[in-house]
């Protein structure tokens, strides 16, 4: 898989429920249409909410892969 | 003229009753035609068992227990008004028949039960008058400004003419009770009788209030009456 | 305007509703008991306000011309300054349901506001931002084989890290068939940890949900979507065959279970016990299932009744017999259990970032009460209090900690 290059990176690493998807729902309006987020985050549990979020608004998941303990998601904008 | 006494004394007291009763039935079915309650709505702590929510919710109509707790003045007012109200109720029920086995009871003759009534009837009287002049002013100061709407002074406006002209009866006039039993049981037996006189004009005004209110009650907040039960049961349930 | 809120609320208008809305006496008793009139003085925020507001706007603007009509009605109908006291009088609201305290007839506004919210989404009025969670919630089943495995994964290397910390031979079991308890979590390992502990100590049978308690359909009345959200975690709590359901220290959570549960799935659900984690531990507790050193902690603290486990659940006494056992210096505020201040941060308005300024308005007299007790540390068992009440130790500067409860109960264990 090619080396996805992120618009912007968003760090939702300890926050609580349910930050995590309220911070990428207002970041990903920061961005334009095609381009790409990057969120960090810590819990399990927010990385099925980040997947769900992505499935509900129709917006891609690109890609999400873990390292040391923590989760990284790479969203692309599609709306 | 005497079309619209004879209307008013004779006719229209049964159409009030009849869109009394009518009315308050229309309104049961209209809520029952809804969907019911979509969840337990619950407020805790509630009372065990299917009686003690029927209990707590009779303690809780007869005494406003729960605005006891919350608001002292307002429970004042209302317990009051509500209590002089009961009160007239009981007592009017002598209009059509009368306590009998209290009076056997009590070994009462007919002047002492006139005697009782008078006094009973006088304090009611007051009981139910005053805290409406409270509750009235009430509705012109602070928040309860903004909250109350027509209705609310309609409401107090109809009781307070009926409890004025009752008074003014009472106090005043001292009209002739037989009279006037004669004539309302006669219009609850179909057996008409005369008007009466003696209670003045008053008697015509507090009769027609009285008319009015029937009229009004099922398509006002007087529904609480019953309603309240319901609204208490589901808190309860 | 607003037809699309009207058409949508009637077709909503539940019986309950429809008599609430025709007996409301607006005898006032509810002015004192909303935290957001209390402190904002705005007409919209008075319980009985809001219920005759939604009332003018159902009948409509009267069309017949006649004065005495207009005047009796009030047809102030749907302009825009309606609009307006609508949008407050609907979300500028925790449902915290102390005005049905108040209430002589216990008219129940929470009701009111969560089929005016669903209908003023309808026109889109109101922070979009917690049905968008929502909607995440219900997609959540869906994508949730995808996750698993990384799940999984994930509450391993916790466990590893707990029976480096704790005890050797802790476990969090996940997708554990024939369980006794299916513990349903928050996002976050802080809702993991401490029940890890107390389940381990209790020797419980129990198996940790893929799922999140949270519901946010459920803050925006969406019923429909609370119900299919929730299903998730009924079919998976029916797939392993568990006895009971624990929903974590979080108030709109536990009051789907335990008050929406059973009119949600009746028949799916029958047999499969419902019980939020501090009735569980209390149990524990109650029956020596557990033990904890007494006395732990010696500063004063005090215990903040969520309005959704309190008056909405009937959850008083157990948090309190849980605090008795660790603490030396437990503090009541004034006042408490049914009557208890809500924090302020209640009915989803934590999701939505617009609605910061009037939560931090609407917490001041649970700031008030906190200050009066001379508490250090505020124990809760929610997390929308949990946040609320850091959010008002920032805000006023009230020198707090915030705690909570089933934390507390595992930092004293006594193994």
């Amino acid at each position: 898989m090619a080396e996805i290059t992120p618009n912007k990176v968003l760090d939702a690493r300890g926050l609580q429920c349910p930050m995590p998807v309220v911070k990428t729902s207002q970041e990903i309006k920061t961005i334009g249409v095609g381009e790409v987020l990057q969120v960090l985050a810590t819990d399990p549990g927010s990385m099925a909410d980040i997947t769900a979020w992505c499935k509900s608004t129709g917006n891609e998941l690109l890609n999400m892969e873990k390292g040391g303990g923590v989760f990284t998601f790479y969203i692309k904008r599609v709306r | 003229m005497r079309t619209v006494a004879f209307l008013f004394y004779y006719i229209t007291p049964y159409i009030a009753v009849i869109v009394f009763l009518g009315g308050i039935g229309y309104q049961l079915s209209r809520w029952r035609q809804k969907r019911p309650v979509p969840a337990n709505l619950s407020l805790f702590p509630r009372p065990q068992g299917r009686l003690g929510r029927l209990m707590d919710t009779l303690v809780d109509m007869f005494t406003l227990k729960g605005l006891f707790r919350v608001n002292r003045p307002l429970w004042v007012g209302g317990f009051i008004m509500h209590l002089g109200l009961l009160l007239l109720l009981l007592g009017h029920v002598r209009a059509f028949t009368d306590y009998y086995f209290l009076w056997d009871l009590l070994q009462w003759g007919e002047e002492q039960q006139h005697q009782f009534s008078a006094v009973a009837g006088s304090i009611a009287g007051l009981l139910f008058m005053f805290p409406l002049f409270y509750l009235l002013a009430r509705r012109f100061s602070g928040a309860v400004k903004w909250l109350s709407s027509p209705e609310d002074y309609l409401v107090l406006g109809l009781l307070i003419a009926i409890a004025i002209t009752g008074n003014h009866m009472r106090f005043v006039l001292d009209p002739d009770t037989h009279e006037i039993r004669q004539f309302l049981q006669g219009l609850f037996r179909f057996r008409w009788q005369p008007a009466p006189v003696s209670a003045g004009i008053s008697f015509v005004y507090h009769f027609a209030f009285v008319q009015l209110l029937m009229v009004y009650f099922p398509f006002s907040k007087l529904m609480h009456t019953i309603g309240s039960v319901f609204s208490k049961m589901v808190a309860k349930s | 305007m607003l037809t699309r809120f009207v058409d949508t609320i009637r077709q909503r208008f539940s019986r309950p509703l429809q008599y609430y809305q025709d007996i409301c006496v607006r005898c006032g008793a509810c002015i004192d008991a909303c935290h957001f009139y209390v402190v904002s003085g705005d007409p919209a925020h008075i319980p009985a306000y809001r219920m005759t507001l939604a009332k003018k706007v159902m009948q409509g603007r009267v069309s017949d011309g006649n004065r005495l009509h207009n005047w009796y009605r009030e047809a102030w109908g749907q302009e825009s300054r309606t609009a307006a006291e609508l949008e407050r009088a609907m979300w500028e609201c925790t449902g915290c349901r102390r005005c049905a305290v108040f209430c002589p007839f216990a008219l129940d506004t929470a009701l009111l506001v969560s089929a005016g919210r669903y209908s003023l989404l309808q026109e889109g009025i109101g922070p979009q931002m917690i049905a968008e969670i929502g909607n995440a919630e219900v997609s959540k089943g869906e994508i949730i084989e995808m996750i698993q495995e990384f799940y999984v994964d994930q509450t391993k290397e916790l466990e590893a890290r707990l029976q480096k910390e704790f005890a050797p031979d802790l476990r969090i079991p996940v997708e554990k068939e024939g369980a006794r308890v299916l513990y349903v979590p928050l996002v976050g390992e802080h809702a993991i940890v401490p029940l890890a502990k107390v389940f381990h100590a209790a020797q419980e049978d129990w198996t940790l949900s893929l799922f999140t308690a949270t519901n946010h359909s459920f803050f925006v009345g969406d019923m429909d979507k609370a119900r299919q959200a929730a299903h998730w975690i009924v079919q998976e709590a029916r797939r392993l065959g568990v006895k009971a359901i624990a929903y974590p220290e979080c108030g709109h959570a536990t009051r789907t279970l335990l008050s929406f549960f059973e009119s949600w799935f009746g028949d799916e659900i029958a047999g499969i016990e419902r019980i939020s984690v501090v009735q569980l531990v209390a149990s524990y507790l109650a029956e020596g299932r557990i033990r904890v050193k007494s006395g732990t902690f010696d500063v004063p603290l005090t215990y903040h009744d969520p309005c959704n486990l309190g008056r909405n659940s009937g959850i008083f006494e157990e948090p309190r017999a849980l605090l008795r056992a660790v603490a030396t210096d437990f503090r009541e505020l004034t006042p408490n259990r049914e009557l208890n201040w809500c924090c302020g941060g209640g009915g989803g308005l934590i999701a939505a970032p617009e609605m910061k300024e009037i939560r931090m308005k609407a917490g001041r007299p649970k700031a008030e009460q906190i200050r009066q007790t001379g508490a250090q540390w505020v124990v809760t068992t929610c997390e929308n209090c949990k946040t609320q009440l850091g959010d008002l130790n920032e805000h006023y500067g009230l020198g707090i900690e915030i705690k909570g409860l089933v934390d507390l109960v595992a930092e004293a264990l006594a193994l």
